[in-house]
């Protein structure tokens, strides 16, 4: 009987207040966990650097070879607005293609889990379509469309819808059949399971392959400047490369890297506001 | 049995795989009167699962019928009309507890604020104050239990079958829940199938058990459970409830060695 009561009742009453706190608490930790995180890799790049420069220092190698950090940090401050705007361009690349990969992705991986005919009549394309080599449509895209803003957004596209599609159907696929029949011992429609269960199951994968087609869609945009453009950080790289500018060269690297990571992160951060039941599992999980 | 509220006539089930045809169940007939609390108790392998699959519609007989309020209602008649709580949780651990207990509504087409609300009610009573907002993985197994229970409840059937629901939990956890899931009966009113392979549940909770033998799964003994209501946890020890006890326990024994046998 004793125990009856402790059980029913000291959940009733302390769980609002043990709540709070598990808040505090988690919070400290979440803090004091993300400095760990992020200390070691800062300090092995600050060691990477250092060693760097003392190289280039010693070795006296020309700077059209391996320019020292310090000179590359020159370069990014004096050419700070250059590299600015032609980091909008090839930013805004990346978001469009990236957005209208990620759509067609995600949609095409309800449709393909929807229907059997229609994913036994797709799919194979869709792997197909992975095997024509990018560096080959790329050019032809530009025949198409001329140096606009159209070929590169189409490139970051094709490049970023793969592994969001080939995520997305296996996350549908996956389900816990059990989770289902219980949607359906309360007679809920195909749509409403669709809805309450299959979708949110597969949002971790979705992710996953966000996070993929994230960082190919940064190779994608480059690519797509490659093979013929006016503007972006791509084409920067192209018109240092033939003007033997080194220096602005790597400078233009650091500042393409830099954008890669934050868009990186950027989609992670995402994926914690939609799905942060999914986060909080994870750290459990360590 | 006239006025049953859910009951099997004559069911069977056949699987044919890999070329092999196993008879889950023979010819099992069993009956729940409204509000009643009965329990199936079998060995492992005598059928309860797929018993437990047809009542709640997910399954179709191969032979026999279910009738439900007296109608024959079999297969995907049954969706939707019978409570079914499986053995494991199955809370979704994307949504908080509360939206998780109120996912029978929702799909019932209730206003999602009303069926917070419904279930906000009910919360105390299950003892998940506070926890509303969590998420499944931050709940104990008990807890996650009691979740599944009310989402159950909430779902408002008048039938309510139960597949082990305690069957993972600690003993000490075990026997808080089924004094508190009779308590919960008590003042509901259900009528539920309650299936476990644990003696001293089965007699505790029930007001008539049905013992199961395996391949095929069928009814080896009906035992009133005479013990008068409410019951605290203490009749287990009484003189008519191991009596009780040893009879089912004996009947256990024969239907696992014959079925080995066979």
């Amino acid at each position: 009987m004793s125990g009856t009561d402790q059980e029913m009742v000291a959940p009733v009453t302390n769980g609002a207040a043990a709540a709070a706190a598990d808040d505090r608490r988690d919070t400290g930790r979440t803090i004091r966990r993300w400095i760990r995180t992020v200390t070691p890799p800062l300090l092995f790049a600050v060691l990477v650097i250092v060693l760097w420069e003392v190289f280039v220092l010693i070795t006296a190698v020309s700077a059209l070879l391996l320019p020292a950090p310090s000179q590359i940090g020159i370069s990014l401050v004096e050419n700070a607005g250059l590299f600015a705007r032609n980091a909008v361009v090839t930013l805004s690349e990346i978001l469009i293609g990236f957005a209208l990969g990620a759509f067609v992705g995600i949609a095409l991986g309800i449709g393909l889990s929807y229907s059997r005919i229609f994913e036994r009549s797709v799919y194979p394309w869709l792997v197909a379509s992975q095997m024509v080599p990018i560096v080959a449509v790329a050019p032809i895209l530009v025949v198409w469309f001329g140096f606009t803003l159209v070929p590169k957004v189409l490139v970051v596209a094709l490049i970023s819808f793969f592994p969001v599609v080939v995520n997305t159907v296996d996350g549908l696929q996956s389900v816990d059949r059990k989770m289902i029949n219980l949607m359906r011992t309360l007679d809920a429609s195909q749509v409403k399971i669709m809805r309450t269960v299959r979708i949110p199951w597969a949002m971790p994968f979705v992710f996953s392959g966000l996070k993929i087609a994230m960082a190919l869609a940064v190779v994608g945009a480059v690519f797509g400047e490659w093979v013929g453009s006016n503007a972006g950080l791509g084409y920067l790289m192209l018109a240092f490369n033939n003007q033997l500018a080194t220096t602005d060269l790597f400078a233009a690297v650091i500042v393409l890297s830099a954008m890669g990571i934050a868009l990186f992160f950027l989609v992670g951060g995402v994926e914690r506001l939609v799905i942060p039941w999914h986060h909080d599992k994870r750290q459990a999980g360590r | 049995m006239g006025s049953a509220k859910l009951e099997a006539r004559g069911l069977g089930k056949r699987f044919k795989t890999h070329g092999q045809v196993v008879d889950a169940l023979a010819g099992v007939d069993l009956a729940l009167g409204d509000r009643e609390f009965v329990s199936v108790i079998g060995p492992s392998g005598c059928g309860k699962s797929t018993l437990f699959n047809i009542f709640a519609g997910l399954e179709t007989p191969t032979s026999g019928d279910v009738l439900l309020d007296g109608k024959v209602t079999v297969g995907d008649d049954l969706l939707g009309k019978v409570g079914y709580m499986p053995q494991q949780d199955l809370l979704m651990p994307w949504r908080t507890i509360l939206d998780n207990t109120i996912l029978g509504l929702e799909v019932g087409g209730v206003a999602k604020k009303e069926a917070r609300q419904r279930a906000l009610d009910l919360f105390p009573l299950f003892g998940l104050s506070g926890f509303e907002k969590r998420y499944p993985d931050d709940l104990s197994g008990g807890m996650r239990q009691r979740a599944a229970l009310l989402r159950t409840f909430l779902a408002g059937r008048e039938v309510i079958l139960l597949d082990e629901p305690f069957g993972a939990l600690d003993s000490l956890t075990r026997a808080a829940m089924q004094q508190w899931l009779l308590g919960i009966w008590e003042e509901h009113r259900k009528t539920i199938l309650f299936v476990t392979h644990d003696v001293d549940e089965a007699l505790f909770l029930a007001d008539r058990v049905y013992a199961m033998s395996s391949r095929p799964g069928r009814v080896t003994q009906i035992l009133e459970v005479g013990i008068p209501r409410p019951r605290t946890y203490d009749v287990i020890t009484s003189e008519p409830f191991i009596e009780m006890k040893q009879v089912l326990l004996e009947k256990l024994r024969l239907a696992q060695s014959t079925g080995r046998a066979a």
